[in-house]
């Protein structure tokens, strides 16, 4: 994993299912300390994709509440936990921006931190425009972007996540890398 | 293979304009991360209750009438036995889980807003005794009770968003009288204890009881201040060096590998229009176990933020919505009225778990 961002997992594969199994057991410190590890995680990956606070904030919590049920449910994950909140997370987003599109695109706001506004607002039109891109992809290329470029994960930890060959990983990128960069040459 | 290069660098450098992101909020983040708590105790608490009430329904549809009219006589005399005498039990001892279902049971029943109020706050005593006797008694006090004991003093005041202003007036009275007890309670057990965990724990647990009472105080003299308070999880910026830091498991302040945040992080959000319109449940079988009332509009923002908890898991341990946005309008609604079950598809692509 790479070191520039604060992934968790600090845990062995052992380590992790030693955790999974109390967490299916509802043990409250496991569960702590699973939302300890991930949660700032996946709001980083929330506010990369939704860029704004409050909503990635939603989505955290709905991903570990999702999280919660299944185990109470007893349908939680026996392995891979990160890739498996991440899906959560992103399953959110993609619904999220389903139900929400046009409200989401019209309400979205931005704070000027410089002393120029129109440089705030020329840069904030342009995330909009790289984020709108991104979620123009297809489901795999969005993850692999977002995790790839904003979390700087390496192909193999992606393709743990995603359930696929590391060769398959690199084969979207490419692909993803092509349709970002039409797509952005379009809006731009 | 250099046009590959190329591009990524290319690429990147458009990306690189959506990878700095603002500081998340600590206080957000610490409230969302009781929440969460708060739920999984509830969760951990209720394979028990389940448990309980399937046994009984089992045996009233399978027994014969004598077996029936036994078990009624069990449950009169040997059931309310049990739940009395659970009432003197610890978080430690094995009826206790019984004692918490047992209270949860007395709240539904209460009758008024001003008596469920009264009985939160017995409650709330009855935490700091459990507090007392388990401290006495050298032993370690789970971080549970402190939980329950926070989540009791937020329901009261949740609660007392429903009443009239004369009777808001007066219970507010009571809540602060109380509250001064139990902060009393609190000094002399910090007063009495030793151990390094159990001073941690109270303190915060004093903290927060603190805060809240501030809040019952600022109430008393500006209703729409408490209202506004209440509803937005009680945070106001003047508040924040009373928000004690949350511990994970081992003592230490959660950072999650983030650096330091001072209270009062910067606001996501300062004064833009609300963009939090409740994110839908589209789950099927997911339920909407984050703060925020029920939106009963299905296009519209949630503006209950507080409501009711739809996790079947128990209590809401906590209810207050945060308001992120300290500006403009309420973005407090933190979680999203299930009000989608399942029209809502699934990603196209993608192993949803």
């Amino acid at each position: 994993m790479s070191n520039s961002t604060s992934y968790p997992v600090s845990t062995t594969v052992s380590e992790e299912q030693k955790l999974l199994h109390l967490a299916a057991q509802l043990n409250t410190r496991a569960l702590a300390d699973i939302y300890d590890a991930y949660s700032s995680g996946i709001y980083r990956y929330a506010m990369h994709r939704l860029g704004d606070g409050a909503v990635a904030e939603d989505c955290v919590a709905e991903t570990f509440a999702r999280f919660l049920k299944a185990l109470q449910e007893r349908r939680g994950p026996r392995e891979h936990l990160q890739a498996y909140l991440y899906r959560i997370a992103h399953n959110w987003i993609v619904d999220f921006y389903r139900n929400h599109e046009q409200t989401f695109e019209l309400s979205e706001s931005f704070r000027s931190e410089t002393d120029m506004p129109e440089e705030a607002a020329a840069k904030h039109i342009r995330q909009k425009q790289v984020r709108k891109a991104i979620r123009s992809l297809t489901p795999d290329q969005q993850n692999v972007v977002t995790l790839k470029y904003l979390e700087d994960w390496c192909n193999e930890e992606i393709a743990c996540a995603l359930h696929k060959p590391v060769g398959a990983v690199k084969s979207i990128q490419h692909r993803a890398l092509k349709s970002l960069q039409k797509l952005l040459a379009e809006t731009s | 293979m250099k046009d590959q290069s190329e591009l990524e660098v290319l690429i990147r450098e458009r990306l690189e304009e959506i990878k700095s992101i603002p500081a998340r909020d600590p206080v957000v983040a610490q409230r969302a991360r009781a929440r969460f708590l708060g739920n999984a105790v509830s969760a951990s608490e209720l394979p028990r209750h389940k448990g309980w009430s399937s046994i009984f329904r089992k045996e009233q549809f399978a027994m014969n009438m004598l077996i029936s009219v036994l078990m009624i006589a069990g449950l009169l005399f040997g059931g309310g036995a049990t739940v009395n005498a659970a009432q003197n039990d610890l978080p430690n001892e094995p009826l206790y889980a019984l004692k918490v279902w047992s209270e949860d049971v007395s709240l539904q029943l209460q009758k008024s807003p001003e008596a469920k109020v009264d009985r939160l706050m017995d409650l709330v005593q009855i935490r700091t005794q459990e507090m007392t006797h388990l401290i006495d008694a050298g032993e370690p006090v789970p971080d549970q009770v402190r939980l329950r004991l926070e989540q009791h003093i937020q329901d009261a005041l949740q609660t007392c968003q429903t009443l009239d202003e004369p009777t808001l007036d007066r219970t507010l009275l009571q809540i602060r009288d109380r509250l001064q007890d139990r902060d009393r309670d609190m000094e002399r057990l910090l007063l009495h204890t030793q151990a390094q965990d159990t001073l941690q724990l109270l303190t915060q647990t004093r903290t927060m009881l603190r805060e809240r009472l501030h809040v019952v105080e600022d109430g008393l003299l500006n209703h729409e201040m408490f209202h506004e308070r209440v509803q937005n999880g009680f945070h106001y910026g003047q508040d924040d060096d009373l928000t004690p830091p949350v511990q994970n498991g081992n003592g230490q302040q959660q950072q999650n590998g983030q650096p330091t945040f001072a209270p009062g992080g910067p606001n996501t959000n300062p004064n833009g229009p609300n963009t939090t319109p409740g994110g839908p449940n589209t789950d099927p079988n997911g339920s909407n176990t984050t703060s925020g009332g029920p939106n009963t509009d299905p296009n519209g923002p949630n503006t209950t933020p507080g409501g009711a908890n739809t996790d079947p898991g128990g209590p809401n341990l906590n209810p207050g919505g945060t308001n992120t946005n300290t500006g403009g309008n309420n973005n407090s609604g933190t979680g999203a009225g299930s009000t989608d079950n399942g029209s809502g598809g699934n990603g196209s692509g993608g192993n949803r778990p």
